[in-house]
């Protein structure tokens, strides 16, 4: 993935974001999730991305 | 009436460079500005390399490097965390720095400076304005009136064969045309704030999102010559923008911000200005005998400096087309291309400038929850960083311009491709090559010499000739990639674009290129 592409990702995921609507979009991030994670070549890479992401999250939260 | 061959609506920097450039081509413009002198507060900041390189087609490069502040880089954090360092592409071989940050008057003050040498050639009126654009045969008529510190200025008219109107984002020539910018502008709103502050840190971009100091807004910074801040802040879609403003309003945020970062000499405010961001632009910069260029043309989002610096590009693709014009060397359809070049140029600044908008100033929940997401995400996750680049202005390429000369031969870079702008080269005798552009055509020979037959023909046909070889070669071959024995002759208009490259040394190519600036359909 170049950052050209990259940068071309994100503003068609965000566009489609806006266009499915905030009441919609906790669903369709989970369904593009499942998109990307089936596509991935091994369970471990993901694994790691979701640790990470779920630290990021809880960063600055309470436990 | 008073007649001149180029009339100039607006001396501000575009104005003041395209009359420099004129005048460096031999031809005559008046210039008349509004305002009493060169512009007050800072406005545009950033010079790209790209216009450094124009300013110096006619010495202005000199005095805004000395004067400015050049940079290579910056940093984006995360409340107080930082997530991003980038560096734009910049080796000792170049020769300017990738940008210089310097307060806009100066800009104006050395484009004007470097056409006073030129004498006649250029004759600058301050405080006089335009008033009505009437079309005439072959030219137009402008009322003007001059203001002579009374109260009734004196009107009168003035014949231009060309009018060039460099007067800014709410052109009185557009508006006399009757013609309308197209496109959209963005409701987030910035504040914009100079100050004066002596400090010892990095000349750097930084940028803060959600800093703990202004919890939940954006936050630029750039400093500038004389020891003056320039601060750029969003303020919140609920917030009154006139309320905004008010220094009372201002300065505490500034101060809350300069606590946080640990700039704590004495500061005053300089100049306070609000902004949204807007992607305006016409459809086509040539009417008839009317050129717009700048602000006038075009309107694009501050974030990635593409304003002024893409007002110095149309200023540096008008001028030669124009003079050529005057002069009776190629038919008016040349300013043809001046437009539809400019106008991709537009287009691709304002894709550019729209995307980096889109990240400082999200327009939508969608791109603030991914604008979160990825700043959360780059704390620990590089992969994601380049999205928060702020994508700096660059020269555009000029995809499918009618005076590219498309390849015959097979080429394994795209880098001097016809319509893209000829890559620096630095020369075994110190300088550069962009140094030789601004004035002529060049041929640049690589390689094998061109025989003395050749040599006199490319030069009686306009076109003067650089050859490189020797040591020099290193400095190219990433863009060429030519074998060792193979020789190369890349033709360069006279704003530093390539019109077409061939491998060999058969002149004829380069001949045919040439008719092309005479005969544009």
């Amino acid at each position: 993935m170049t950052d050209q592409d990259l940068d071309k990702s994100y503003t068609t995921l965000c566009n489609a974001l806006n266009d499915v609507g905030e009441s919609n979009a906790q669903s369709f991030l989970a369904m593009l999730s499942l998109s990307l994670i089936a596509r991935t070549d091994n369970a471990a890479e993901v694994l790691v991305l979701i640790e990470n992401a779920k630290i990021q999250s809880l960063v600055g939260k309470q436990p | 009436m008073e007649t001149a061959p180029v009339l100039i609506a607006g001396g501000g920097p575009v104005g003041l460079t395209l009359a420099a450039l004129l005048a460096s081509f031999g031809v005559r413009s008046l210039v008349i500005e509004n305002d009493p002198s060169y512009c007050t507060g800072s406005r545009a900041i950033c010079m790209s390399r790209r216009s450094q390189e124009i300013l110096g087609w006619v010495g202005a490069d000199k005095p805004l490097v000395e004067k400015g502040l050049s940079w290579v880089g910056g940093r984006s954090y995360y409340r107080d965390t930082e997530v991003l360092h980038f560096q734009m592409p910049s080796d000792p071989t170049q020769r300017f720095a990738p940008m210089v940050n310097i307060q806009q008057y100066f800009a104006e003050q050395y484009a004007h400076e470097a056409a006073l040498p030129y004498g006649d050639l250029v004759d600058v009126r301050w405080n006089c304005t335009v008033k009505t654009v009437r079309e005439v045969k072959n030219g137009n008529e402008v009322d003007v009136t001059v203001s002579d510190g009374s109260a009734d200025g004196q009107t009168q008219t003035i014949r231009a064969d060309w009018l060039v109107a460099c007067d800014g984002g709410r052109s009185t020539v557009r508006e006399q045309l009757g013609l309308q910018l197209q496109g959209m502008q963005y409701d987030g709103k910035y504040v914009i704030v100079d100050i004066r502050q002596k400090t010892k840190r990095d000349v750097e971009r930084l940028a803060w999102f959600d800093p703990p100091s202004n919890p939940g807004s954006t936050i630029l910074m750039h400093r500038q010559p004389e020891d003056v801040w320039r601060i750029d802040y969003q303020i919140r879609d609920d917030e009154d923008p006139v309320e905004a403003i008010k220094p009372e309003n201002v300065l505490r945020r500034v101060q809350s911000h300069l606590s946080m970062i640990g700039e704590n000499e004495p500061w005053e405010p300089l100049w306070i200005s609000i902004y949204n961001a807007k992607c305006l632009s016409l459809e086509k910069y040539c009417h008839k005998r009317v050129l717009f260029a700048g602000d006038a043309a075009h309107l694009v989002p501050i974030f990635g400096v593409r304003g002024l610096n893409s007002g110095l590009d149309d200023a540096g693709n008008l001028a030669w087309k124009l003079a050529r014009v005057i002069q009776g060397a190629s038919p008016d359809s040349l300013l043809d291309t001046y437009s539809t070049e400019r106008v991709h140029a537009a287009h691709e600044n304002m894709a550019y400038g729209a995307k980096s908008t889109e990240f400082m100033a999200p327009p939508n929940f969608a791109f603030k929850l991914m604008r979160t997401a990825t700043l959360k995400l780059a704390l620990a996750d590089e992969k994601v960083r380049s999205l928060i680049n702020p994508r700096q202005s660059t020269p555009i390429h000029y995809v499918n311009s009618a005076l590219n000369v498309a390849d015959k031969d097979v080429w394994s870079s795209d880098l001097t491709a016809p319509g893209m702008p000829m890559p620096e080269v630095l020369l075994d005798d110190g300088t550069h090559l962009t140094q030789q552009f601004g004035h002529n055509f060049i041929c640049i020979v690589f390689g094998e010499a061109l025989e003395e037959s050749k040599r006199v023909n490319l030069e009686q046909n306009g076109i003067k000739i650089y050859s490189i070889a020797g040591n020099e070669y290193a400095g190219y071959s990433h863009f060429l990639l030519l074998k060792s024995s193979e020789s190369a002759m890349i033709l360069v208009r006279p704003d530093g674009y390539i019109m077409g490259r061939w491998k060999g040394t058969d002149i004829a190519p380069l001949l045919a290129a040439m008719k092309l600036t005479e005969a544009i359909l």
